[in-house]
């Protein structure tokens, strides 16, 4: 698989790590915190299989994360954006 | 500086050729002062501007290197670049970069890498059993700045104007620490082409 | 020597000659032989024993698809097994030795099988070995392998070097035949950057086996000059010996190149195999077609080969199978083998095709030979003890005659290698058409062409290579023109014939793994219906080869036994490798010395010239201990260290330690949200631990955090974590909170860090930097860190203690690195400095009880620690809500624990389990565990760190810590975590 890094361009699977559905850093980065919704994006994550929206980290490359929209079954992918930037 | 310090050849004990021939030639880059700079919330635009201002060169946008007046400025992240000064000395941050932290956080990296230019015809040859990027002449342009893994070790290249002899000529930055286990993976990969090591030229 | 050596021009250099041996005795051959055409030129049909019923096998194929002759090649450390003998490139002194044969090959005992051939069904493991269980691994499994299987390994290292390579390129062809090499041409003219891939050693696929014509040149020589033009292209590279075994995600490609398979040993620097990694924007898959056999009786005999592959033989390597051929086949394509052997002068005296119906062209060029054409007839069987002797034949009539032949050739059709488009999960479709599958639901990258996607004639070939070429090159950016090429005529019509169905003896569905039709039907009674159940049950397609030369025929038998037709069974899924591949030229250049990167500290040649015995901690080197000359017990240099550093002073390495810079107005804010304690209320020129926690609630790292200034945090790490940490700050920077200011700069490579440790540590700092900095008390005192300038630098001094002395660290450039430990040692000299290691570092640290790797192993949170009291339960940090579960503070959690052996000279292991006095060792009643010991000079006992079941409560107990494999049990009293200075006194000195 190849994911097209917006600063470093399309690069080996090999260089990035993965974390999961994107959806859970809400439930982490808030405030208020339920253990429930806590528990939910740690361990519960979505996996579906089809489309998914999920976190990237380029670590042998500019160290950016990546918010990667990705089918599961095909390993297609139909857009790469820097969380940082992010469009919520 | 204190000439104990000066002294700091990370190559010193490494075997400085391999096979015949000279298809690839490296040469120990040291003496360089390089700094990291990363630019504060919401003063991008600042922060260009009084680069361009006092250094004559625009911070590049992207993963690209471009260098005036023996500084060179390589983008390495959104946001972030390395800045590398040829005989900038130790008031390389302290100095020059100064005026600049105010619009960013600029932390001083001199001692953090190990730099080797490449130079040779085969260099991108020996360079592609060892990173997985594609170097082509096409793909990979002079100012171009990539970085990525070579064998499990995090690497910073960028391509220089090519030698007046038309090879291409390539720089590598790896952590200090990965120094010996870049050489010697270096020195494997070229062996089939010749390889020999230039100590710096300041001995 | 040379018995089946024909006269005529091939692709062998007859002007030189190469010798060789196989099973001990020399043969002759010339440059451009493989193994099996040298053997047959010698007359050798009989090349191996079948893995399971030890039947004699020879040579059916010329090609990678070869199921039968696998033999042994070179000796000692490089013997390989199973290697095929139609792959193997003949080089001068080339030895090799039959498999699966004992006495020999010609006389083998194991052929006893076949005898008892019914218990070797399908099936036969599961249901042969079942009972009793204990006898499998005793009993039955070393028999099997005494009898079954392929050929031996060798056990020595590889003495050879491997490579992996990554390519890039516009469009990648796969094989270069006449499909591939239209397609390369067209889209390498147009000036795409091509990578060709051929298989062979020898470029031009069926072009070099067949008689053709193009342009009016045969076929070899129009393949030689397209190669030699598209080799003079710079944007053209043009691979032989070279096999993509895979296609992945992303138009990633893997292949082997065996750069010097086809010599004795590797020339100087150069690997045995490279192992390419290509990444192609386009794809043009021409991987032909694989001939097929049919199922009939005796078809596996040493004799019988594919028709192609005969031709092959014929055409391209000078060489027949035998002097009486026969030809069974069930179309056009396999007269073409009859015809190139009488026109080699071979006689033919039967041509057998299954059809009742054939081109009266074809029959017609028969009548011009001594040729006897049987229409609608079926091979019944084969005779022959080693070598064939004999076919039997069933004409249109059902009267069955004997013919007298030494080899027969079988073309039972073709089917696309389609392999390679079926990777990505693809599944093939079945075609009517051709009577074989096609691939289908293609990604747009990637192209399928000539034989491959079923245009079995010449011209079609050609066509499609172009055309592909063509739309290739377009969808790159290069316009291309489309070439043409004028070639014959051909008969490309057949009916197939899946197996005889009045077969006598065993009819072979898979050579390899010596599955029968009769396995099929047996499976199909017990009730097997799919293909992936029928492949799994009998075997069928599990070899080296899977089964590519007659899987679709067992295929068709499961069909006919059930009743459905064969597009109905579908097919299996292929999976790389396309080839076997040898995990060497995976590894490439990873192994041994240099399976990871090593990572050396900026003094490490100081720590070397003074003795070190160093430890591989991570990817780092660490000095483990520094003996002296005459110490030889690793024990007692550790202990001198430790000693020493309790008494005097001692400098330790800490340069490992992970170091991250943090900068921003939102620094404070971004570090309270990462660390469970406070740590933004520390002072500039103070130093306060930290505590990280994950978002499950688990403990991360600890460390320490400087305030250097205001909005400017220096952060230490573990040396095991820095990565996780890095990640883990970036993920709350630019995840989590993309909206705050913050800046983070890894700095571990830019500083060497020593810690100078001891009560005497402060006088030996004032040795080297008085005069740069007052280090009472007052002005530096416990917790407290400093800028200094030493040696000319901007240098860093921190006055934290990981051992419990009065201790500093000293933070220089990494350039300062020699300079610094040699100043620091000289200076301590009067005072009895030492180094000292990691071993000493981490016995101090036991002995005060801190916690370490060992202890945070990310299934332990702050409490189980022991440090719980310095969560923060005033604030908002990642793992807060997590780290709080009710479940997480039950008293029977096991928590940090003090342990001492009741008898001081007992041993305490790491790992030991935690059991009450008297309670049998089971699982149910373990109680916790040891997780780190260490014998402790300073107290002259062994000592340790361990989890404990309602720890709190059970000071002063005695348990065990029972240690099965080191063959333990030892009682010992549960105690308070510190053994060292408990007040934590010194460190304040």
């Amino acid at each position: 698989m190849r994911i097209n890094c917006p600063f470093c361009g399309e690069r080996d699977l090999s260089e990035f790590s993965y974390l999961g559905d994107a959806d859970s850093a809400k439930a982490i980065a808030s405030a208020a915190q339920s253990e429930r919704e806590q528990i939910d994006a740690v361990y519960l994550r979505a996996n579906p299989a089809g489309v998914h929206r999920e976190l990237w980290y380029h670590a042998f490359g500019c160290g950016s994360w990546l918010n990667v929209t990705r089918d599961t079954r095909t390993h297609e992918i139909f857009a790469v954006q820097l969380s940082r930037e992010r469009t919520p | 500086m204190s000439d104990e310090c000066a002294a700091r050849s990370i190559f010193a004990a490494v075997p400085h050729t391999a096979g015949t021939g000279r298809g690839v030639i490296a040469i120990e880059r040291d003496g360089l002062a390089i700094a990291h700079l990363a630019a504060r919330a919401t003063q991008l635009a600042q922060l260009t501007e009084r680069f361009r201002e006092h250094f004559g060169m625009v911070l590049p946008d992207g993963a690209r290197r471009v260098a005036a007046h023996g500084v060179a400025v390589a983008g390495i992240a959104p946001q972030r670049w390395l800045l590398i000064g040829e005989d900038a000395g130790e008031e390389f941050v302290s100095g020059r970069l100064a005026l600049l932290e105010h619009y960013a956080a600029l932390v001083e990296l001199s001692d953090a890498y190990a730099v080797l230019r490449l130079r040779g015809a085969q260099v991108r040859a020996s360079l592609a059993k060892l990173v997985p990027i594609d170097l082509h002449d096409t793909r990979f342009r002079p100012g171009d700045v990539a970085q990525t893994v070579l064998e499990h070790m995090p690497v910073t290249l960028w391509r220089l104007e090519d030698a007046p002899t038309g090879e291409p000529m390539i720089e590598l930055a790896v952590g200090r620490s990965f120094a010996v286990s870049l050489y010697e993976a270096l020195r494997e990969s070229a062996t089939e082409f010749g390889f020999c090591f230039e100590p710096t030229a300041k001995g | 020597m040379s018995v089946n050596r024909l006269e005529g021009e091939g692709a062998i250099e007859r002007e030189r000659t190469l010798s060789f041996k196989f099973d001990g005795r020399r043969y002759s051959a010339h440059p451009g032989d493989t193994l099996a055409s040298a053997l047959l030129a010698a007359g050798v049909s009989l090349v191996g024993r079948s893995f399971k019923y030890h039947r004699p096998r020879g040579i059916l194929t010329a090609g990678s698809e070869e199921p039968n002759a696998l033999v042994e090649l070179r000796s000692g450390a490089r013997r390989e097994p199973n290697t095929r003998a139609t792959m193997i490139e003949l080089f001068d002194g080339l030895q090799a030795c039959s498999q699966n044969a004992w006495p020999s090959r010609a006389f083998d005992l194991g052929a006893v099988n076949s005898a008892l051939s019914r218990l070797f069904v399908a099936g036969f493991y599961y249901k042969t070995f079942m009972w009793p269980a204990a006898w499998w691994e005793k009993v039955y499994e070393p028999a099997i392998r005494r009898v079954a299987g392929l050929g031996r390994a060798s056990a020595e290292s590889d003495p050879d070097c491997y490579e992996k390579v990554h390519a890039f390129c516009d469009v990648l062809v796969i094989g270069s035949g006449p499909a591939g090499l239209a397609a390369a041409l067209t889209a390498a003219r147009a000036g795409a950057r091509i990578i060709v891939c051929e298989e062979d050693f020898l470029p031009g696929g069926r072009l070099n086996g067949d008689r053709h014509e193009i342009d009016g040149t045969p076929g070899s020589n129009w393949a030689r000059t397209a190669v030699a033009e598209l080799r003079a292209l710079p944007q053209v590279q043009f691979m032989t010996r070279t096999t993509v075994f895979g296609a992945y995600d992303g138009e990633t490609y893997g292949a082997i190149e065996r750069v010097s398979d086809h010599l004795a040993v590797p020339l100087a620097h150069q690997p045995r195999q490279r192992f390419w990694k290509i990444v192609a924007r386009r794809t043009v898959l021409a991987s032909g077609a694989l001939e097929r056999t049919v199922v009939f009786g005796g078809n596996d005999r040493p004799g019988v080969m594919l028709a192609a592959a005969v031709r092959t033989y014929v055409n391209r390597f000078r060489v027949t199978p035998g002097r009486r051929v026969a030809l069974f086949t069930t179309g056009d394509d396999g007269w073409k083998t009859a015809f190139d052997l009488l026109a080699a002068q071979v006689e033919v005296p039967l041509i057998i095709d299954a059809r009742t119906q054939v081109s009266a062209a074809l029959l017609q060029r028969a009548r011009g030979h001594d040729v006897q054409v049987i229409l609608g007839g079926q091979v019944l069987s084969t005779a022959g003890s080693r070598a064939l002797r004999r076919i039997e034949v069933l004409d249109r009539g059902g009267r069955v005659r004997r013919v007298r032949v030494d080899a027969l050739s079988v073309a039972g059709g073709w089917s696309p290698n389609i392999a390679l488009a079926t990777h990505l999960g693809m599944r093939p479709r079945w075609s009517e058409t051709i009577n074989a599958h096609l691939s289908a639901d293609l990604p747009a990258s990637l192209c399928v062409v000539g034989a491959a996607a079923g245009e079995f004639s010449l011209a079609g070939a050609l066509r499609s290579g172009a055309a592909a070429g063509r739309e290739a090159a377009c969808s790159v950016g290069f316009a291309a023109p489309l070439p043409s090429w004028r070639t014959d005529d051909e008969l490309i019509d057949s009916t197939p014939l899946w197996f005889v169905p009045g077969s006598r003896g065993k009819a072979f569905v898979d050579y390899q793994h010596d599955v029968t039709a009769e396995d099929v039907a047996l499976a199909v009674r017990e009730g097997y219906r799919s293909a992936e159940h029928l492949k799994r049950y009998t075997t069928l397609g599990m070899g080296t080869d899977q089964g590519k030369t007659v899987q679709l025929n067992g295929h068709a038998l499961l069909a006919a036994r059930t009743g459905r037709e064969v597009a109905e069974v579908g097919t299996i899924a292929a999976r790389p490798p396309y080839t076997p591949v040898a995990i060497g030229a995976l590894a490439a250049r990873e192994r041994g010395r240099n399976f990871r990167p090593y990572r050396f500290t900026p003094s490490h040649r100081w720590a070397e010239a003074r003795g070190a015995v160093f430890v591989d901690a991570g990817q780092w080197r660490r000095a483990q201990w520094f003996p002296l000359p005459g110490e030889t017990d690793w024990r007692s240099t550790v202990a001198r260290e430790v000693n020493t550093v309790r008494a005097a002073v001692g400098v330790c390495d800490v340069s490992t330690l992970g170091k991250i810079d943090v900068q921003g107005h939102d620094a404070a804010s971004f570090l309270e949200r990462i660390y469970a304690n406070s740590v933004s209320t520390v002072p500039v020129g103070r130093v306060r631990y930290g505590l990280m926690l994950r978002a499950d609630g688990m403990v991360l790292d600890d460390g320490t955090v400087a305030r250097l200034a205001e909005g400017h945090y220096l952060l230490s790490t573990s040396t095991a974590h820095l990565g996780q940490v890095m990640r883990h700050l970036t993920y709350a920077q630019q995840v989590l909170w993309p909206q705050l200011d913050v800046q983070l700069t890894n700095v571990t490579e830019q500083w060497a860090q020593y810690a100078i440790a001891g009560p005497l540590a402060r006088t030996l700092l004032e040795q080297v930097c008085a005069d740069a900095l007052a280090l009472s008390n007052a002005d530096l005192p416990h917790m407290a860190c400093a800028p200094l300038r030493w040696l000319g630098q901007r240098a860093r001094v921190f006055r934290i203690s990981f051992c419990g002395e009065l201790g500093y660290e000293l933070a220089v450039p990494a350039r300062c690195a020699e300079p610094t430990v040699r100043a620091l040692m000289q200076a301590g000299e009067s005072l009895g400095v030492t180094p000292y290691g990691t071993e000493a570092l981490g016995v101090m640290r036991i002995e005060k009880g801190h916690v370490a790797g060992a202890e945070i192993n990310g299934t332990t949170t702050a409490q189980d620690l022991g440090l719980g009291r310095l969560v923060s339960q005033r604030k908002e940090f990642i793992g807060r809500v997590l780290a709080g579960r009710a479940a997480l503070s039950a008293p029977d959690r096991p928590s940090l624990v003090g342990l001492k052996p009741l008898d001081p000279q007992a041993r305490l292991t790491a790992g030991a389990h935690l059991l009450g006095m008297g309670a049998p060792a089971r699982l149910q009643n373990d109680q916790g565990f040891v997780s780190s010991s260490a014998f402790s000079p300073t107290l002259g006992r062994w000592i340790g760190l361990g989890f404990l079941s309602r720890a709190r409560e059970r000071l002063g107990e005695r348990i065990r810590a029972y240690d099965p494999l080191r063959n333990l049990d030892v009682p010992v009293e549960v105690v308070q975590p510190v053994f060292y200075d408990p007040e934590g006194l010194r460190v304040k000195g």
